[in-house]
């Protein structure tokens, strides 16, 4: 009943809306600018990534180096540029897996129901017995630290998430008269899910990846700062604070930047979401 | 009531046997056997094989699994390789300092966290809102990593307040020596929690502010509250006995949910503040690769999140009599 309002939303209208939400304007110009500084990394910086001077360590910020230098003489805005490449990598690699997995599951639970329902939905709450951080340390833990390691590790944690999400759209949408149509047209149950359910959820699908990219963020940037993430030489957000704790007395703006760095990017992934929500949710799923 | 806490307990069962399920599956994806990471590159073949046997591993999978099933429920959680006790051990040491973090982060929430969510409520569209507002979404934007570090840099190196790494005395011993009247203890012992239990609870604030703030509004828009308006109560006696009161059943769960994200922020917590406990036995045994003190401290904070979840339930349903009949 409520989804008709979701669908007479004409999408000629939807971006405007988006863009006089000023949150979501700001929201989407940072997640824009984090996307170009990753892209454009190599024409930002005069320095490269191997470029070290082991006499100019812990360097206080400058016009010569504008975040300083780190233990071992590197530029840290180099280094958090590059970082940035590195978080968005891999979060949009943890979300996508998440989402293929959560999509799958979630669908088929909400969709088919009954025993499929009971059994997958169980499933779910087993994995969300475990505090999200610790399933991704023993799945770290297993297949030893590494940049894949995470991303696998993340995608196998969050997809609960959007399991749960796509299968309570999936539960409103099959009781539309639409379905009713698809089926006795002949359409195969399977069918009838993906081609005319689920594009019908894609806009809560939409709004809870956004916001799952600032916690794949997060959550890289602890994994990282435990030394169980990104692996050096790799200059990740996350292990850049963690020299930064090593190092605080020597050199206490190390941290700054790189932690300055993540909060602006999740703040970012935050408004757009928020934003999304307003606009493709507006039956309120996602919250 | 007996009826939804037997119910309940129905659904716990099956969760607690797929965690020791999943438990179980990771570590069999550790790359070579088990009993060969355990002898290195010294053992011999014969040596592996009868290790093999001793660890039971010669055994089918599925027997396996039954096997660790059953150790696991008479409390049998592995031994370190490295340090050569038990993992129950390790744990009992470590578990006392981990449980004082999360229930001092816990209080904190509670009590920075409600306050801030009602006065944004009851000021609604004010300035007040709004910067509650904003700065609880910078919270929610903020890694606890960074917030521990500007903490230890703040408070320790700059101010030199506070301690920036460690555990003193036990809060337990704190407190008791405060009721023998001497309350030094407490205050040292309460000088190195403090840093670590604000970071941990920092996170959680943001939230539970978020919460508070729209279960508020919702309840100060209903009709039993202007009837109250109306009949002129005083304005402090209708947010606090009537609104607030039922505003709380939400915040209730969301605060004992909160206790599993908790549980998962202590183990950075404890890295960054060198604090001794589960976190840090987890981290460290995985940078050794001590795989029998993963697999237990994981399995066993994954069935304390699950029974504190249970708790929480059951009391809910004790508070909330709508929710044991649906």
């Amino acid at each position: 009943m409520l989804t008709s309002i979701q669908k007479s939303a004409t999408p000629k209208r939807r971006p405007s809306r988006l863009l006089r939400n000023k949150p979501s304007v700001v929201g989407a110009v940072i997640v824009l600018l984090v996307l170009l500084s990753a892209l454009l990394a190599p024409v930002l910086t005069p320095y490269s990534l191997e470029d070290r001077d082991i006499r100019a360590r812990f360097q206080p910020p400058s016009a010569e180096h504008i975040m300083g230098t780190d233990n071992f003489g590197r530029d840290t805005f180099t280094r958090v540029a590059y970082g940035a490449r590195v978080s968005v990598l891999v979060a949009l690699v943890a979300v996508g897996i998440g989402l293929v997995i959560g999509v799958l599951v979630g669908s088929f639970a909400g969709f088919f129901g009954g025993v499929v329902d009971t059994v997958l939905m169980r499933t779910v709450d087993v994995f969300m017995a475990f505090p999200a951080i610790l399933l991704a340390l023993a799945l770290i833990a297993a297949l030893g630290p590494s940049i894949t390691s995470v991303m696998v590790s993340l995608g196998l944690v969050y997809w609960t998430t959007y399991a749960r999400i796509v299968r309570s759209s999936i539960l409103s949408l099959k009781e539309e008269e639409f379905v009713d149509a698809s089926r006795a047209l002949g359409a195969s149950p399977l069918r009838t899910l993906f081609r005319q359910v689920l594009p019908n959820a894609v806009g809560p699908m939409i709004v809870v990846a956004t916001v799952g990219m600032g916690g794949a963020i997060t959550a890289e940037a602890a994994l990282s700062f435990l030394g169980l993430g990104v692996q050096p030489p790799t200059p990740s957000w996350g292990s850049i604070l963690n020299v930064g704790l090593q190092f605080m007395r020597q050199a206490p703006f190390l941290s700054m930047f790189p932690g300055l760095a993540i909060m602006v990017t999740v703040l970012g992934f935050n408004l757009l979401g928020d934003g999304l929500r307003d606009v493709l949710d507006p039956r309120g799923t996602t919250t | 009531m007996l009826l939804f806490i037997a119910r309940r307990l129905m659904q716990f069962v099956p969760v607690m046997l797929g965690v020791l399920l999943i438990v179980f599956l990771i570590l069999r994806l550790i790359p070579g056997d088990p009993a060969a990471v355990l002898l290195g590159t010294e053992g011999s073949e014969a040596e592996r094989l009868r290790l093999m046997h001793v660890m039971g591993l010669d055994r089918p999978a599925p027997l396996q699994f039954l096997f660790y099933v059953a150790r696991t429920l008479t409390g049998d959680f592995g031994r370190s390789i490295f340090q050569g006790d038990s993992v129950l051990n390790l744990l009992q040491a470590a578990v006392p300092a981990t449980t004082e973090l999360a229930v001092l982060a816990l209080i904190i929430t509670v009590l920075v966290a409600v306050p801030l969510g009602v006065v944004s409520a009851v000021r609604h569209r004010s300035w007040t809102d709004v910067t509650i507002t904003f700065v609880t979404l910078l919270g929610v934007s903020m890694p606890l990593v960074w917030f521990g570090i500007l903490a230890i840099l703040l408070f320790s190196q700059q101010l030199g307040w506070l301690p920036p790494f460690g555990r003193g005395p036990s809060l337990g011993e704190g407190l008791t020596s405060l009721l023998r009247g001497q309350p030094a203890l407490l205050l040292e012992s309460l000088r190195y929690a403090i840093l670590p239990a604000v970071t941990l609870a920092f996170g959680s604030i943001a939230i539970v502010v978020r919460l508070t703030r729209s279960s508020m509004l919702d309840v100060l828009n209903l009709d039993y509250v202007r009837t109250a308006r109306a009949k002129g109560a005083a304005p402090r006696t209708i947010i606090v006995r009537h609104a607030l009161r039922n505003a709380l059943i939400p915040i209730v769960t969301i605060v004992g949910l909160q206790f599993s994200a908790l549980l998962g922020g202590a183990i950075v917590t404890e890295t960054i503040f060198a604090w001794p406990g589960v976190g840090r036995l987890i981290v460290n045994a995985i940078s050794q690769r001590d795989y029998p003190v993963v697999q237990g401290s994981v399995v066993f904070v994954a069935l304390f999140v699950s029974l504190v979840n249970l708790l929480v339930d059951v009391s809910y349903a004790y508070l909330n009599p709508k929710i044991r009949y649906s």
